[in-house]
């Protein structure tokens, strides 16, 4: 072996390897505004703290796209086609201003996902690719479902955060496949 | 023309059985296939990357200081590329940009012990075993993915292939979207799993985590884990039941919430909301140093000590 400092001894080495037989956020990221807003709530309970495993595909890429169109669908006027399945459809200015603001920030999220999604996805995807895409339409859908039921869900909309953010990141990956 | 043509009948011959013959050459691609046999000299400690889109990688790891690939590239692959130098080596099997009349490449390769490791597929299948780089990533579309080894580091990614790793090791980091995930081995640093519709099953075979993230939609996940003094396990899911193990000497304060799911825990009293769903409880076990947190929205969650 040569010199170059390594944080594990051959001892220890060995040790990790015995038995193993045997056993054979980008900047400009929309959440932190989301989260900040909501964290400004009544508490209901200790909020859990936001797991934020590391997704190795393009996650800040992914992020800022839905900030783009994000930003550029707020600037146009509201022609927005229904969405299936999705509590947006009629987003009447009254009806959103009584909604809860986590039920809110859900829709605006989804509103931003799905014109990022509709720049992404007219071309053909490999099919390979199909399972993890639908699997994950099927995932956002229920939890906009559920959210429907608890329109006051953190977790919900931390689970629509990351289901939408890794949709649009394996989207754009399979782009270039 | 040749004297075989010359002859109308051995002509007629020949052209009846040319599509057959090319029928056999569609229906056994394997014969068209190439073999690699390939050695580069590389660091104890250097670094290999493999790039693979369909087919299978096989990752074995020896004693010398070198990487030999050996195996067969599908018929039609654009380009096989092995380059780089002594401290890093990258092995890439090029297909044409969506092409369907490619066949799978398999490659087998033996690295030094302790080479960092990164392994990327689409399709192809991979297979790690015995390796101990300080470390190791691997990244598969619909491929399987299977690992034992003692990484210091590890992250691996999947969408919908299956994940099943036995690591002996520090830090993991592990999700898949579709595809199921179980991770065994002795672990004891800080641990992130996540799925998204798979099921996720993760024993640390005794060893005491620093801090355990899991996390699905709708997949179960089931954890057998003990917990470092002040240590965190934190568990989410949406419709996914949630199972925690933890030895009987558990020390940590316990919490749980649910929207419509039930909750359980030994000694726990479970709290219920007066008007509408929702439920809640919080408890201590030991002198509660560590920190303990389930929440799910319609999924179960149980907390067994044992």
């Amino acid at each position: 072996m040569n010199s170059t400092p390594h944080p594990i001894g051959e001892a220890e080495l060995r040790m990790a390897l015995r038995g193993l037989h045997r056993d054979a956020e980008p900047g400009h990221d929309l959440w932190p505004g989301i989260a900040a807003r909501i964290a400004s709530l009544p508490q209901h309970s200790q909020p859990l703290p936001p797991p934020r495993p590391r997704w190795m595909w393009p996650l800040a890429t992914a992020a800022s796209l839905m900030l783009a169109v994000g930003v550029a669908w707020n600037t146009q006027p509201a022609t927005s086609p229904a969405l299936s399945g999705a509590p947006i459809a009629t987003t009447a200015a009254a009806a959103r201003k009584r909604a809860p603001l986590v039920q809110r920030e859900a829709e605006t999220l989804t509103v931003q996902y799905q014109a990022a999604l509709r720049e992404l996805d007219p071309q053909a995807v490999p099919a390979g690719w199909q399972p993890g895409l639908e699997a994950l339409d099927r995932s956002a859908a229920e939890i906009r479902g559920a959210l429907r039921r608890d329109p006051n869900s953190r977790l919900l909309l931390e689970r629509l955060r990351d289901t939408y953010t890794r949709r649009l990141a394996l989207s754009r990956r399979a782009l270039y496949a | 023309m040749s004297p075989l043509f010359k002859n109308p009948l051995m002509k007629a011959s020949i052209l009846a059985l040319a599509p057959i013959f090319i029928g056999m050459c569609a229906a056994f691609p394997a014969l068209a296939a190439t073999p690699i046999d390939q050695t580069h000299p590389l660091d104890p400690r250097g670094r290999v990357e493999i790039d693979n889109l369909k087919g299978r990688v096989e990752v074995r790891a020896w004693d010398r200081p070198e990487v030999k690939i050996t195996g067969s590239l599908g018929a039609g692959v654009e380009k096989f590329s092995a380059e780089g130098d002594r401290g890093a080596l990258h092995i890439e099997v090029k297909y044409p940009s969506r092409s369907n009349n490619t066949e799978p490449t398999v490659l087998v390769v033996q690295v030094p012990l302790q080479a960092e490791l990164e392994i990327s597929t689409v399709s192809a299948l991979i297979d790690v075993h015995g390796v101990a780089p300080r470390e190791l990533s691997l990244e598969s579309v619909s491929g399987d993915i299977a690992a034992v080894g003692a990484p210091r580091r590890a992250s691996v990614e999947s969408v919908s292939g299956d994940v099943v790793l036995t690591l002996n090791s520090g830090d993991v980091d592990a999700s898949s979207v579709s595809g199921d995930l179980t991770l065994n081995g002795r672990l004891n640093g800080e641990v992130s799993v996540e799925t998204v519709s798979g099921n996720l099953r993760m024993d640390n075979r005794g060893e005491r985590l620093r801090r355990l993230s899991a996390s699905t939609v709708s997949g179960d996940i089931e954890l057998k884990a003990a917990l470092a003094a002040d240590g965190e396990i934190s568990m989410e899911s949406v419709s996914g039941d949630l199972i925690l193990i933890a030895p009987r000497d558990l020390s940590a304060e316990v919490s749980g919430e649910s929207f419509s799911g039930d909750l359980s825990a030994p000694g726990a009293k479970i709290e219920r909301e007066e008007f509408g769903p929702g439920s809640s409880f919080h408890t201590r076990y030991g002198s509660g140093k560590g920190e303990v947190r389930i929440e799910t929205f319609s999924g179960d969650a149980t907390l067994r000590l044992q």
